[in-house]
């Protein structure tokens, strides 16, 4: 491995433990330091690609042929705009171009989710449910249509819940508290893959796995002296 | 027996950190081997790979940065290998993430080698794809979905006559016939945004375009609704799709090596839940008794 590599791999899982540190419980200069670097290293690279991207395609495109790239220069000038806003007295200006955004957004994205967001999510659950030929599908359509009738019960506010209508809005409340637990789930296992992907990372090949416990003892280590013999240094270190 | 109910109401927080980290670095150093059963969605995500005929263009979305890589990468490395792998199938990769180019370069040089003669990117050979011959890459578009929009109404106009690095690729879209969305037979979008909406939106919609989408575990319900519904083509969920996906394409990796990891703690917070709950009805909830 040649040297840039081996530092590359030591600032990485510095900062993953540096990350990772504020699990001890204790705030520490190592999180302050890991957090600043990502949040400063992220949004400098997206300064530094967008402003490329505009230089070599819109810039280039205006100065080849101007007047057959007319719009570019209206979008460049929009964008131009959108910079006053950091401008107390000129702020206003960057409306314009925001107000223009967001009706472009709204309109090409509207009539795209009236297809996506509901119609074809309504035909995804008209299902046959009378047909018990394979038990599991048909066991499966019946609680799609029956969840789904229940739930949106469960969202009517304008009448007096009395009846089949106050059952079927119990029977929804529930089928949601089992769709959160669901996503609660969800959320977990994606997270948990995620520590599992970055763990695997850190461990394997040997080199990594040298690495990481090396960088992960001296954090706990120099974050547990400092906390428990120099926590007036501790507070003068974090910002 | 209220003893009992104490420590497990009271049990610090850093004892289940430790115990996740210990748990999960010695299961990924030392693999069990539980069988794993793959899903019927990554199963149609396979077949839909394995149907492409040559000629086929598929366009690869890198919706990726650093916080959703390591979840992400079983997916891009098992997936795109297995795309590349098919004779004749042309490949445009694009990334809708500033970060996106930096990880689509590591998967390529991951699966790849460097084209004889060259050192460096983007000159890669990849299952006997060669760049600028089978494959090119558009690189980052920003506007997300206005990028995704605008690639569908106006591909030519929005790639432009250059990739990523600068070279003309106007030679190489005019060969194989890429004019316009209608080219495109099949979108593998990778996703930790949750682009697969806009895909979806914008050109499955009005163009039926295919779109297989592998994603991180929070974005899940969303693709699950669009599979449901039919408008994705088939979808790999986070590190345990990557896993079935690696054991039915044959490109191993360390995401069928983590289930281990993924199954031990799944239980070990079914556990914790459990000893959680326990402790409150029987420690917490008699507080005020006490």
């Amino acid at each position: 491995m040649d040297v840039v590599s081996w530092l590359i791999l030591v600032l990485s899982t510095a900062i993953t433990f540096g990350l990772f540190s504020i699990l001890t419980g204790v705030d520490n200069p190592f999180f302050a330091w890991a957090e600043n670097t990502y949040v400063g290293g992220a949004v400098g690279m997206t300064i530094v690609v967008s402003f490329t991207w505009i230089v070599s395609n819109v810039v280039a495109k205006i100065t080849s042929n101007i007047s057959a790239n007319w719009p570019s220069v209206v979008s460049l000038i929009l964008g131009l705009m959108m910079l006053t806003r950091i401008h107390p007295k000129y702020s206003f200006i960057a409306r314009i171009p925001i107000c223009i955004a967001t009706g472009v957004g709204i309109a090409v994205s509207t009539r795209a989710i009236v297809f996506s967001g509901l119609l074809y999510q309504i035909r995804a659950t008209i299902l046959p449910i009378f047909d018990w030929s394979n038990v599991v599908t048909a066991f499966t359509n019946l609680m799609v249509v029956v969840f789904v009738i229940t739930v949106l019960t469960f969202f009517v506010y304008t009448t007096e819940l009395r009846g089949p209508l106050k059952t079927s809005h119990t029977v929804g409340r529930l089928v949601l508290f089992l769709s959160f637990g669901a996503l609660y789930a969800q959320t977990y296992m994606g997270r948990l893959g995620l520590f599992l992907g970055r763990m695997e990372t850190l461990l394997i090949p040997q080199t990594s796995f040298n690495i990481s416990i090396t960088v992960a003892l001296v954090i706990v280590i120099t974050t547990f002296v400092l906390h428990r013999f120099y926590p007036d240094v501790m507070k003068q270190i974090i910002p | 027996m209220s003893r009992a109910f104490k420590i497990c109401a009271t049990i610090d927080r850093r004892v289940w950190y430790l115990l996740i980290f210990v748990l999960v670095g010695f299961l990924l150093l030392h693999p069990v081997g539980f069988p794993l059963k793959v899903g019927p969605e990554v199963k149609t995500a396979y077949n839909v790979i394995e149907d492409l005929k040559p000629g086929d263009i598929v366009l690869i979305n890198y919706d990726i940065s650093a916080f959703g890589w390591d979840e992400i990468k079983g997916s891009a490395l098992s997936m795109i290998p297995h795309i590349f792998s098919k004779d004749g199938v042309k490949v445009i990769l694009f990334t809708d993430q500033d970060q996106g180019y930096i990880f689509l370069e590591t998967t390529i040089a991951k699966i790849g080698e460097p084209m004889a003669g060259y050192d460096g990117f983007p000159w890669y050979e990849v299952h006997g794809k060669k760049y600028l011959e089978d494959y090119i890459n558009i690189g980052f578009i920003p506007g997300f979905d206005k990028a995704i929009a605008a690639l569908a109404s106006d591909f030519r106009g929005l790639v432009g006559s250059t990739d990523w690095y600068g070279n003309n690729i106007i030679s190489w879209l005019d060969e194989n016939g890429v004019d316009a969305a209608q080219d495109i037979e099949l979108i593998l979008t990778l996703d930790c945004a949750g682009a697969q909406s806009s895909w979806v939106n914008y050109w499955y919609l009005p163009y039926n375009t295919k779109i297989l989408n592998a994603m991180i575990g929070v974005s899940a319900p969303g693709s699950i609704v669009n599979y449901d519904a039919g408008m994705l083509a088939g979808i790999v969920i986070s590190v345990r799709g990557a896993a079935e996906y690696q054991y039915l394409s044959g490109y191993y990796g360390a995401a069928l090596v983590s289930m281990d990891a993924f199954s031990i703690i799944q239980f070990l917070l079914i556990a914790a839940i459990i000893i959680g709950n326990v402790g409150y009805y029987g420690w917490e909830k008699g507080r005020e008794k006490r």
